[in-house]
């Protein structure tokens, strides 16, 4: 039995209004183990030091009813702290749940406070405190894929002391716009960017892993072990002077994949312009080993027969920066992509725009080698499609005006067939210069293109959305402007990483943790997140890299609630690793563990959990059975005749919108107890039978905004647990409306209100 | 397919460049993205309920000059430029749309109503003359006569730019 002091705050003197204290003092007085009781006027200030001493050495937890925790708890446990008193404190909040949004009922508020003290007394003789463990990360970071993304967080974490691996499939880093013409909006040539990133790279101790993939990630946040795939390379770059002789001599050509299969190369090939690291590489895909290039290389760079190895590196964060790819048109129907000939996609335009290109910059058609009098530019190929791209690649237009002020500059006349243009921010700048340039714009989704029986000419058939008019437009070239995708990475499999919109990767939460995922310690960079401009990848990996080296300087959370395992419960079911939104629990021989450098402590596993296994340390059903009896049973014998309803709330949105509703003075029946949870995803169908079960008239469950959920996919659990429970309740023979859900986030106090009073309602009803 | 096609669209990409040629700020109609505030806050729309300035600007985008020129519509603006105070991309639009009206003018295609009212000002010097209520009323209240247009003179204009033979055909 723990020796429990209470303290009560007036705030001031101004809750004394509504709530009659010297009543709740003698109602505090009146409870097991409690030994002291000391009512102040401003906890949070002076009064603190005063409580302190008065309470010293006499309790070993404390109750504190005053304001919402989540605004001054932080506050009122420092001064208590710093004044000697460092105890567990259970928070009452009296202020925005019980004087505010009940001003009009001082008798409800009093009532309230007494009732929500009773259950926090109930709460505290049990609750143990977090678990404190620490775990130190290693020191160590992989970045996955070379593109300017990859190389800028790799340079950030090396100089931040980071020892990094920067892992590249290709022989070069620079990733995908290494073998662009120039940037946009801004019209610069991305050499010049990629030649200042390489040199940045070269101040660092960064260990640059080219012609590797990740094959599998094993591990733990902090602790993760990574095996890599390396490819020979077959030229040695630290010997190799770039001159070319060796690919004179290759007899093997292939399509240029650099070219997009505009032009062929060597087997032996400078993979990029502006390579890094600067040499020579072989595709051993289409090399015969002829070894006429061993010969010709005067500097012995060339070797034939080296072998893929694999090795493992050891890090502490992992960063994903795999980067983005065009779609294959050809499989969107109507366009006949690879059908007909004379048509690219913007890629492909971008080579042929490229002076040192394979067609020295002449923009021709491909299947006569022509140079094209008039193109033809059709955006969304494949974009903003229910089922298969349920997205807009929002940089496309960009590019389409890019290529079409190059096209202009050319003589040559652009069609631009569109259904929205959506150039953002200065982007438009680009889109009132291609206007002024002449180019035409059609708004209008390109549906079908054929060729011309006679002229042999691609003819592109659209409607004229704004005039009506249905077009058939002979063209020399049509430009097909591909929906992005994000990279194939097969190293995903088995990691908690869900893709949004089809296939981007999803990250933590878009707008407080834009570079965080659900698995703790890996983090996203770029285009791998969501197509975006290349200022913007270079932003984003910044701030990657700066969450990965908090992650890794600050660690796993020092103080845990991690779920306990009962063993000789467990039906061995795998409830608990499936609806893990974190991947934390995991079924080692047939047993859950949890792994604590990956739980976050939502409850959602203890709550679905159906032999009850598994308990989430301080939220465990049987301490949340008793403050549910104590709020009932309390209320019940002080007012018999007021109906009694339990809502259930997370302690993040769903509390903070009830903060809100006290602070705007937004009334509601003072009978509506709330019980927090560290998620509504905690609430479970037994949680709630029992409530109705000890007499409550109703319950309703709070939860955060179901897109902004903190722990993901929490209001969604909740939301179907109270679907569920209502199926049950209704075979149980009780009112279904009499159990409600409402998602909220912190600012929907009429959306809050609104669910408040229609459960009222039910409960007026009978 | 089934052998029969779609008649290949034709574009006056050259529309633009003449419009510019006769008037410089012409250009601007480049910049229209079909926002559709001209036709918005046109007061003869409001009147008409048909007539649609964002449709003839985009026409004469695309050039499709068959079809505007020999439209009625480009004769209901009534120039109180409204749309070009409140055009978000500066297009002149009843600046472009009076020279598209005098291209149409070349053409012949001018409606009968408009006819009537430039042969009346050939005869009369006035586009609208003064109805004998107005010249009773002036005398009541005994201002002064109205001055006689030289229609002799008038007529020399017409006959040296070639406004008379557009009228009389």
């Amino acid at each position: 039995m723990k020796n429990v002091g209470v303290i009560l705050c007036t705030c001031g003197g101004t809750l004394g209004g509504v709530i009659k204290f010297d009543e709740v003092k003698k109602f505090a007085e009146e409870q097991n183990g409690v030994v002291s009781v000391v009512l102040v006027d401003k906890l949070c200030n002076e009064d603190a030091k005063k409580a302190a001493e008065e309470l010293k050495g006499k309790v070993d937890a404390l109750v504190v009813l005053a304001c919402s925790p989540q605004i001054y708890g932080d506050v009122i446990r420092e001064k208590l702290g710093s004044a000697g008193l460092s105890v567990p404190i259970e928070f009452v909040n009296i202020r925005e749940h019980c004087a505010w949004p009940h001003k009009s009922d001082g008798d409800g508020a009093t009532r309230k406070a007494k009732v929500l003290l009773a259950a926090a007394l109930a709460r505290i003789s049990e609750t143990k405190g977090p678990e404190t463990r620490v775990i130190t990360p290693k020191n160590a970071a992989l970045v996955i894929g070379g593109g300017v993304a990859g190389i800028r967080a790799a340079v950030d974490l090396s100089n931040a002391g980071v020892e990094v691996f920067l892992v590249e499939k290709s022989p070069t880093l620079g990733g995908i716009v290494s073998n662009h013409v120039d940037l946009f909006p801004s019209f610069k040539p991305p050499q010049d960017l990629l030649k200042q990133l390489y040199q940045e790279l070269k101040e660092t101790t960064v260990h640059v892993i080219t012609c590797a993939e990740v094959e599998k990630i094993e591990g733990q946040p902090g602790d993760f072990k990574v095996t890599i795939k390396v490819r020979p390379r077959g030229v040695d770059p630290e010997k190799c002077t770039l001159c070319g002789e060796c690919a004179k001599v290759c007899p093997v050509e292939v399509p240029d994949d650099l070219n997009l299969g505009l032009s062929k190369r060597k087997a032996i090939y400078l993979p990029s312009k502006v390579p890094y690291p600067e040499g020579y590489a072989i595709d051993f895909s289409a090399c015969t080993k002829c070894g006429k290039c061993v010969e010709a290389c005067k500097q012995n760079a060339i070797s034939l027969d080296g072998e893929e190895k694999e090795i493992t590196v050891n890090v502490g964060a992992i960063l994903i920066a795999t980067g983005m790819r065009e779609a294959d048109p050809s499989k969107y129907a109507g366009y006949n992509y690879g059908k007909i000939k004379s048509m690219v996609t913007q890629f492909q335009l971008e080579r042929m725009l490229d002076p040192e290109g394979p067609t020295g910059g002449k923009v021709i058609r491909p299947d006569t080698g022509e140079e094209v009098k008039r193109v033809l530019m059709a955006l969304c190929t494949g974009s903003r499609t229910v089922e298969d791209n349920p997205y807009c690649s929002r940089i496309c237009c960009t590019y389409a005006l890019k290529h079409a002020i190059k096209l202009r500059e050319r003589g040559i006349d652009v069609i631009i067939s569109y259904m929205d243009i959506r150039s953002p921010f200065f982007a438009e700048n680009l889109y009132q210069k291609a206007r002024e340039m002449g180019v035409i714009f059609i708004r209008g989704d390109l549906a079908t293109v054929d060729l011309d029986p006679e002229t042999k000419k691609p003819v592109a058939y659209l409607e004229n959305t704004i005039t009506g008019q249905i077009m058939a437009i002979e063209t020399d070239l049509v430009v097909l402007t591909p929906t992005l995708k994000p990279n194939a990475a097969g190293f995903l499999k088995g990691l908690k990483m869900p893709r949004k919109l089809n296939e981007f990767l999803q990250s933590l939460y878009a707008k407080v943790r834009p570079t965080d995922t659900r698995e703790r310690g890996i983090f996203l960079c770029g285009t791998a997140y969501t197509p975006m401009f290349v200022s913007d990848a270079i932003v984003h990996a910044s701030a990657a890299a700066e969450r990965a080296l908090k992650f890794l300087r600050n660690g796993i959370p020092k103080e845990t609630y991690t779920p306990a395992v009962r063993e000789e419960l467990c039906s061995q079911c795998g409830a608990c690793e499936e609806v893990c939104p974190f991947g934390a629990p995991k079924l080692v021989n047939g047993k859950p563990v949890i792994d604590v450098t990956k739980c976050n402590g939502c409850g959602i596993c203890a709550a679905l959990c159906p032999t009850g296994a598994l308990q989430l340390r301080d939220y465990e059903r049987g301490l949340l059975f008793k403050q549910i009896e104590a709020v009932l049973r309390t209320a019940k014998s002080l007012d018999n005749e007021s109906p009694k309803v339990i809502a259930f709330c997370c302690e993040e949105c769903a509390y903070a919108t009830l903060d809100l509703l006290g602070i705007t003075g937004k009334e509601y029946p003072s009978y509506v107890y709330p019980i927090m949870l560290p998620c509504a995803g905690r609430v479970s169908l037994l949680d709630i039978l029992k409530a109705l079960a000890e007499g409550a008239d109703a319950v309703l469950v709070i939860a955060c905004g179901e897109k902004s959920c903190h722990y993901l996919d929490g209001s969604v659990r909740a939301r179907r647990m109270v679907a569920f429970a209502k199926e049950v309740l209704k075979e149980l023979g009780y009112d279904p409306d009499k159990l409600g859900y409402v998602d909220v986030v912190s600012v929907e106090t009429d959306k809050l209100l609104n669910s408040i009073r229609a459960i009222v309602d039910a409960v007026k009803k009978g | 397919m089934l052998g029969r096609r779609l008649p290949k669209t034709e574009f006056d990409l050259e529309f633009r460049k003449k419009l510019e040629e006769h008037f410089h700020e012409a250009r601007t109609i480049n910049y229209c993205f079909q926002c559709g505030t001209c036709t918005g806050c046109c007061p003869s729309t409001k009147i008409t309920g048909r007539y649609n300035p964002r449709l003839l600007i985009e026409s004469a985008l695309l050039g499709l000059t068959e079809d505007l020129l020999s439209s009625p519509d480009i004769w209901l603006c009534v120039a109180c430029h409204t749309c070009i105070e409140r055009c978000p991309q500066g297009v002149k639009v009843s600046e472009v749309l009076s020279i598209i009206r005098n291209f149409a003018t070349r053409k012949n295609n001018v409606p009968e109503g408009v006819k009537a009212i430039a042969s009346q000002f050939v005869e009369t010097g006035f586009t609208i003359p003064a109805a004998a209520a107005i010249l009773k009323r002036r005398q009541e209240m005994k201002l002064p006569e109205l001055p006689k247009p030289n229609t002799e003179e008038i007529m020399k204009i017409f006959e040296a730019t070639g406004f008379l033979k557009l009228v009389r055909g």
